[in-house]
């Protein structure tokens, strides 16, 4: 089933699916349909990061301050040449999260109190609540627009709405300094026009803020041709690194922009003059060695990038191979699934949400927004059953499912509402195949039966 | 009465129980920090049972597990666990006070002009994104701790006479890092408190290195390392808020899924500012090194014997290192009566090393032979030092110039021993009297000897046993270490970080400079000091193990390979 789109003619590589899975970690009951929360590494890498971490205790001082920034290098070369972007503007930060704060905390406000941030209501929660406290903490110099778009949502209506919040922006004398957005978004999991409106941004003057959390090694990304001014993507969830590893791309023109890491540390070239610095010399550019150490962690998952990008190529057949295998399963074993719970997967008329490796799929589960009806009341449509409840008892029902899928199933899908309706999302990767989205199809439908008959109601009594 | 370890501290302890290559001297504990295998076992553990089911780990049951290492970490520090959450170092606990704080004009924050460089760098951007002023007191150290406290109130008085302004923030250390002291901080944070300050004290390295009793120092903001003294995987920091000043961290750094906006963008109820829930999860990351803290806490305690055991030790080696070094050098170590600086594990020995004045630079003549170092190479001579001690020697000498003397930090750990200190002073002894010579002056190293830009930086192999498939680092290493005769390469077991000695190739003798750059009485020292390694080496296998299983494995890598460059 998987043959016609794995790249056929590689006999050397593995067709993916279960054959791929002795390369992972997972215990040999646990079925990881959820990747895209915390990715997983397979047993190369982690091999790899315990040669990393050994080297460390070997010759501590040595290693950090001498081997360490060098090897640092090497992987920051290789994951620069997989975007396509100079190796001189991407630096390693933990996590997505961490870029977005070290931008937004960098960006000085202007004086006039004009300054506005644009977001999407699709923002990551995370991300959300960093505009939130740059708002608070800022005494009103900067304020904050949310573009409201609904699911499924047409690239050209979010390309309009971003263009209406620009204008009505300027026209209440307000400045759009920086819009964040999305290269695709976490819950629902679908692909946001991030290329439309970096094109935007560029055409109005607004600094464009790309969150790729999920990005690298999810859907083929050019930095250059992008020309974004600021993208983070990690690398723990899609491109098999170890967790905590993601990039900060900044090009050039924008370096000065972002004089500090986050925490401020050594590498920081204050205005009022240079400090001492602990850290051997360096000809590097401050943006490069500002990043190189933030203070004591452990970096060996940076120094992964290099082996996983490696990995891939020679053990799975390089990124194209695989995000033509991953983005097929997902939508075509997203529809397998919708089909056996009785509903469909989420995608709009020109079907640009599901060119990625995340699906989602949606629940029998309907949501009343009113809070008239205060418990739950199920209704035959067809040829399942359906079930509709308020918003407060849905989101105990999220709850539910996911600690009954953990403790009954032993896997872990997670669930959100959207659009009057309970949506699971499942993760494609190469490690799983079509017989995998049959099996979630049918975990999802037995929990939704599990629901017609308020087990969670009994599970909450206990 | 501190209880005997189970295994003698110094070279059994580190065979034992330490994962170094055998070819590594460590004399600098305070930096980085090491763990010991069995902690490194538990850390591996964790990671194997992260990948084994990510989401019910990571999601379900990590913030639970977290709370016993918090609960554990407070215990010993005497806090409530609820006034505790994990960060991943020092510098990030002491940011996020920085940049939480909502600062008023007439605010300052004030320190000492030994506060740690990152912390300086997050006052600079204080100053320059805030516009809160940061008054350094520039004094010569070492201080009296009467002078100190009193030096640190006056000041305080002195700011907060001035109209609209006040000492907001006042910044102490508990051990501060160059040179390494023991700062009263006992009694810093209430008589700073006294005067209306909030302190906030840099513990970077405070547990497991001096007692703290947070239930009595009661300082405004605490952080400490635990990564650094207590054992655990790098990358791990208590940080301590008590309740009264919680309010005022709204925010972990990065702001994240914590974070209770005053207007929030979505819908949700409005909740008090839980501190705990702001630490839990601030991004993806491996924060199993945070769950370690059980495993560091009962190799403390069984292999040990337990804190005081510990500090009972590293004190005695750190002043019989001191001395050792000293009298080798021909030098003193740093002190002052009244002070309790030495308390701790760190000693400061002057290094035989002298700065030419201005005057002696301006004479040509003299400044050819007088083996003083030029101002001007001052930093450089830091720099190569330590850089040259690592490839040649296998040793970093945390070594600093500070108002014009230089020296060498040294860390007593329970790792280390006698023989360690003064295989270590000997070396450094002849790294100083090198740079006396005034050919190897900053220009000198890069046209004789290459060392100091171009030698590769260090003998670290970085391949793999086990790898299916060509690895990268071969390349990596035959272009950019392959050059390097002096190499010591190892390869590694991936099992608990084992070494072995894969190839030696040592020098016949130490790369000559240009003629006369080594006098004869230098390149004798080299041999003597030499085969004197080499008689401590075999006297660490005596009376070392003493039977126990690690000896053949510390005689196999060591046989037949003539690896000491000591």
């Amino acid at each position: 089933m998987a043959s016609s789109h794995d790249g056929a003619g590689h006999n050397s590589l593995p067709e993916f699916g279960s054959e791929v899975l002795k390369h992972f970690l997972f215990d040999s009951d646990y079925r990881n349909l959820n990747h895209g929360s915390f990715g997983t590494i397979p047993r190369h890498i982690q091999n790899r990061l315990r040669h990393y971490q050994e080297l460390y205790e070997a010759r501590p001082d040595q290693f950090i301050r001498y081997d360490l920034p060098k090897l640092l290098d090497k992987s920051r070369e290789a994951v620069a040449k997989l975007l396509n972007a100079p190796t001189e503007t991407v630096v390693f930060v933990p996590n997505a999260t961490i870029g977005i704060n070290t931008v937004l905390r960098n960006l000085v406000w202007n004086d006039d109190g004009r300054d506005e941030i644009l977001y999407f209501n699709t923002v990551y929660g995370s991300c959300g609540k960093t505009i939130d406290y740059i708002v608070d903490s800022n005494s009103g110099l900067v304020s904050a627009k949310e573009i409201t778009i609904a699911y499924p949502f047409e690239d050209d209506e979010v390309v309009a709405k971003f263009r209406h919040a620009v204008d009505s922006s300027r026209s209440v004398g307000k400045r759009p300094r920086v819009c964040l957005y999305d290269t695709i978004s976490s819950l629902p999991g679908v692909v946001f026009p991030f290329e439309n409106i970096t094109r935007e941004c560029r055409k109005y003057g607004v600094l464009s803020l790309v969150d790729g959390a999920q990005g690298i090694g999810q859907i083929k990304l050019d930095l250059t041709t992008l020309d974004a001014d600021f993208f983070t993507t990690n690398c723990h969830k899609w491109l098999h690194t170890p967790r905590g590893c993601a990039i900060l791309y900044v090009p050039l023109r924008n370096q000065a922009l972002v004089p500090s890491t986050l925490p401020t540390s050594h590498g920081y070239v204050a205005k009022t003059g240079a400090r001492f610095n602990p850290l051997p010399p360096t000809t590097k550019s401050p943006f490069v060695s500002n990043f190189e150490f933030v203070g004591t962690v452990d970096a060996s998952p940076f120094l992964c990038a290099k082996d996983a990008v490696k990995w891939r190529e020679e053990v799975l057949g390089g990124e194209d191979r695989i995000m033509a295998y991953t983005e097929w399963l997902a939508r075509e074993g997203g529809k397998k699934a919708a089909q056996i719970v009785g509903t469909k997967i989420m995608d709009n008329k020109t079907r640009t949400l599901t060119k990625c490796a995340l699906v989602n799929i949606a629940m029998p589960i309907h949501v009343s927004s009113s809070n008239r009806s205060s418990s739950a009341t199920t209704t035959s449509t067809g040829y399942s059953s359906s079930v509709s409840m308020p918003t407060g008892e849905a989101s105990v029902v999220c709850q539910w499912m996911s600690e009954v899928l953990v403790k009954d199933y032993k896997t872990f899908i997670p669930f959100f509402i959207s659009a009057g309706q309970v949506w699971a999302r499942l993760s494609a990767q190469v490690y799983l195949d079509m017989r995998d989205f049959e099996w979630a199809g049918k975990v999802l439908l037995d929990l939704a039966q599990r629901v017609g008959k308020r087990e969670y109601k009994i599970k909450e009594r206990l | 009465m501190p209880q005997p370890p189970q295994v003698p501290f110094g070279a059994p302890m580190r065979h034992a129980h330490f994962a170094f290559s055998p070819s590594y001297l460590p004399l600098n504990h305070g930096s980085y920090g090491t763990h010991p295998v069995s902690v490194r076992a538990a850390h591996l553990a964790l990671r194997a049972e992260v990948e084994a089911a990510p989401d019910p780990f990571i999601a379900l049951h990590f913030a639970s597990r977290l709370a016993k290492s918090r609960a554990a970490v407070a215990g010993l520090l005497r806090c409530s666990s609820d006034e505790l959450v994990f960060v991943p170092n020092a510098t990030t606990g002491i940011d996020t006070v920085l940049k939480n704080l909502d600062w008023k004009p007439g605010d300052v924050v004030l320190c000492y002009e030994l506060v740690y460089g990152s912390v300086a760098n997050g006052l600079s951007w204080l100053e320059e994104a805030r516009g809160v002023e940061p008054h350094v007191i520039f004094r010569e150290w070492p201080i009296a701790d009467d002078d100190i406290v009193k030096m640190m109130v006056d000041t305080t008085r002195q700011i907060n006479a001035q109209p609209g302004k006040r000492v907001r923030l006042a910044i102490c250390d508990t051990i501060i890092s160059g040179p390494g002291a023991r700062v009263p901080f006992e009694r810093l944070v209430p008589a700073l408190q006294a005067e209306g300050a909030m302190v906030l004290v840099d513990g970077a390295h405070g547990i497991g290195h001096v007692d703290i009793d947070l239930g009595v120092m009661k300082p405004d903001f605490f952080v400490t390392n635990l990564h650094k003294w207590f054992f655990v995987p790098r990358g791990c920091a208590a940080f301590y808020v008590p309740k009264k000043n919680q309010a005022l961290i709204r925010t972990s750094l990065p702001t994240s899924h914590g974070f209770k906006p005053k207007r929030p963008l979505f819908l949700s109820t409005p909740e008090e500012n839980a501190f705990e829930e702001l630490f839990d999860f601030t991004g993806t990351s491996d924060t199993t090194n945070y769950l370690c803290v059980e495993a560091a806490l009962r190799f403390r305690h069984d292999v040990c014997g337990g804190e005081a055991s510990i500090q009972q030790y590293c004190r005695w080696i750190t002043e019989r290192g001191a001395t050792i070094a000293a009298e080798i050098l021909g030098t003193h170590i740093m002190n002052i009566p009244g002070s309790r600086m030495r308390e701790c594990n760190f000693a400061n020995i002057r290094m035989p090393l002298e700065l030419r004045t201005e005057h002696e630079v301006n004479n040509r003549e003299t400044a050819e032979q007088d083996g003083k170092v030029d101002p001007r190479h001052a930093n450089a001579v830091s720099d190569w030092i330590k850089h040259v001690g690592c490839t040649e020697s296998g040793t970093y000498f945390q070594n600093f110039l500070y108002r014009g003397n230089w020296w060498w930090r040294i860390s007593g750990m329970i790792y280390v021993e006698e023989a360690d200190f003064r295989k270590g002073a000997h070396v450094l002894k002849q790294l100083c009297a090198r740079n006396h010579v005034p050919c190897l002056g900053r220009r000198s190293y890069d046209e004789t000897s290459d060392e100091y830009n171009d030698l590769p930086s260090g003998p670290s192999d970085i391949r793999c046993q086990d790898l299916t498939i060509p690895d990268l680092s071969a390349d990596y290493t035959q272009a950019h270490w392959g050059l390097d005769e002096t190499a010591v390469t190892f390869v590694e077991d991936i099992s608990l970080g084992a070494c072995r000695i894969k190839t030696r190739k040592c020098p016949e003798e130490k790369p000559t400079q240009t003629p006369g750059s080594l006098d004869e009485a230098h390149q004798s020292e080299t041999l003597e000091v030499e085969r004197f390694a080499k008689a401590e080496i075999h006297s660490a296998h005596g009376h070392g193990a003493g039977g126990n299983d690690e000896e053949p494995m510390w005689n196999a890598l060591t046989e037949g390979s003539e690896w000491s460059t000591f």
